[in-house]
């Protein structure tokens, strides 16, 4: 299945990952540079760009068979989500639940212990995509967005919204480029003639058209899709949840991506990839029969009537998979039946979310509304007649 | 409420609205019995504007159109085969090309194409 793995892991051990100058643990990001900070000397450093140090970079052409970064391996199911550090500076044991941390504190000596082996249960990503919008900006933007949809907001939501309680997240996502060949065929019509004939009261517009074989191959470069590798988050139903609220946010700046060091992750949570690339190798090809369509769709632009794809066919010659973390700041609700999110992209900022309704006020409203427009049009037919 | 929302977003539904839209475009210029439907549509209209304001439960990421991609040796082909003549429909029978992320069902087939073996280095000199 898998052809090549690119080695992406930092050769650091579990423990103490250190300021490069000062040689203290006490380092996190700071979004406003999206650069590493020791608290101790204020040294300010960033991790290499993934997609150079790593050659993600390279012509998307020349990709052959299945590559993937090792941080995107298999997820083994026996693989624990817990972890036992020992710490480098006094000798304890320290034990980490890498499901919800990449970090503990070591409850003795108080330095900060990280999690740098890329791990057979997902945790670790190959690389990440640092914060770049503060906390008080991405509150500022949720409550902005909330402010503009109260009236029919559910009151219980309006009373208990507290958006100085959004967690900075860092989701998984797989990014994924393709090298591959489209085919597609179908029917397509040009109209030629319309009219319209009366019957009764009635008019009925006729159409006639040529009928033409349509048939597009191409070869398609894709680079850089994002999908979703928390099995929960790719989930997308808007009956059963909001997760269509954080693919929204997309599109992010991927390219600006780094490779993982669990310090960006300090002060934010993360949510652990449990889907891998046998698991999404269908949705993979899904993605890009899409962006295929997408893009032969504007090459048909003389069929007005449209066009019947009735076969498409994708060849992949080639496709690299790279385990990355984006930032999303998350205000989640739960209204008793649904959680209901509100997300900033922790990049961009584009803010999209979902607010329970009051429907005891927008039914009645409604409800009004459609009584006056049925009087209103009874009234005009009645003198219209 | 949902099942309001599924019932509108129907094909049935989108298909009715379409007749009626048409009635309202072509139809007689004393009245009719679109008139009475002004009421039941606008108060509909007016729970769905609202509840999708609200909820977005229609937005994605349209990857499809936002994803760099690149098309290369692009290759058409455009035969005419045939006319129809005295159609009511204003585009052909199942059209599809403005839904790309909806699959052809068993028209929709993938090859994967396995690595070609690595070439014996040619040319490498020790010096």
């Amino acid at each position: 299945m898998v052809d090549h793995i690119v080695d992406t892991s930092s050769g650091k051990a579990d423990g103490l990952d250190k300021c490069p100058k000062c040689g203290s643990t006490e380092v996190s990001l700071r979004p406003q540079t999206g650069m590493l900070i020791c608290h101790f000397c204020r040294h300010e450093w960033a991790e290499a760009a993934i997609e150079q140090t790593f050659g993600f970079d390279s012509a998307v052409g020349d990709l052959r068979g299945t590559v993937i970064a090792s941080g995107a391996g298999a997820i083994q199911e026996s693989a624990e989500d817990v972890l036992t550090l020992k710490c480098q500076a006094c000798g304890a044991a320290v034990v980490v639940n890498t499901s919800e941390a990449l970090q503990a504190r070591c409850h003795w000596c108080r330095q900060t212990l990280s999690v740098n082996e890329q791990m057979s249960n997902g945790a670790v990503p190959d690389g990440l995509l640092p914060f770049s919008i503060a906390k008080d900006d991405a509150i500022a933007r949720i409550t902005a967005f909330v402010k503009r949809r109260r009236f029919f907001a559910h009151p219980k939501f309006v009373r208990e919204f507290a958006p100085s309680e959004v967690l900075g997240v860092y989701m998984p996502y797989f990014l994924l480029d393709a090298n591959s060949h489209a085919d597609l065929t179908g029917f397509g019509e040009i109209q030629t003639r319309s009219y319209t004939r009366k019957s009764g009261d009635s008019e009925t517009t006729y159409y006639d058209a040529d009928v033409y074989q349509v048939a597009r191959s191409f070869d398609l470069h894709v680079d850089d899709v994002l999908l979703e590798s928390s099995g929960e988050r790719a989930d997308i139903d808007w009956q059963r949840n909001t997760n269509n609220i954080i693919n929204a946010i997309q599109p992010f700046d991927v390219k600006a991506a780094v490779a993982y060091n669990a310090n960006y992750l300090r002060g934010f949570t993360s949510e652990k990839r449990d889907l891998d690339v046998a698991g999404l190798t269908a949705e993979a090809h899904n993605r890009v029969l899409s962006i295929a369509r997408s893009r032969a769709g504007e090459t048909i632009s003389k069929y007005g009537r449209g066009v019947r794809w009735e076969t498409e066919h994708l060849t992949v010659k080639g496709t690299r998979w790279v385990a990355i973390y984006v930032p999303v700041w998350v205000y989640s609700y739960f209204d008793g039946r649904l959680t209901h999110f509100v997300a900033v992209n922790g990049r961009t900022g584009e803010t999209m979310g979902s607010v329970p309704i009051r429907y005891g006020r927008l039914i009645p409203i409604a409800a009004v509304i459609g009584i006056v427009g049925t009087v209103v049009g009874g009234f005009l037919d009645f003198f219209m007649a | 409420m949902y099942l309001m929302h599924s019932l509108l977003t129907h094909p049935f539904a989108v298909q009715l609205l379409s007749y009626l839209q048409d009635d309202y475009m072509y139809g007689s210029e004393e009245g009719g019995p679109w008139l009475w439907l002004l009421g039941p549509l606008g108060g509909t209209g007016f729970f769905m504007w609202v509840f999708l304001r609200y909820r977005n439960t229609d937005k994605r990421h349209a990857f499809e159109r936002e994803t760099a991609n690149e098309v290369l040796d692009l290759k058409v082909y455009d035969q005419k085969t045939g006319e129809v003549t005295g159609t009511t429909d204003a585009h052909i029978r199942g059209r599809n090309s403005n839904s790309p992320r909806t699959r052809l069902g068993s028209g929709s087939t993938v090859t994967i194409l396995a690595p070609e073996p690595p070439q014996p280095s040619q040319g490498q000199s020790e010096d």
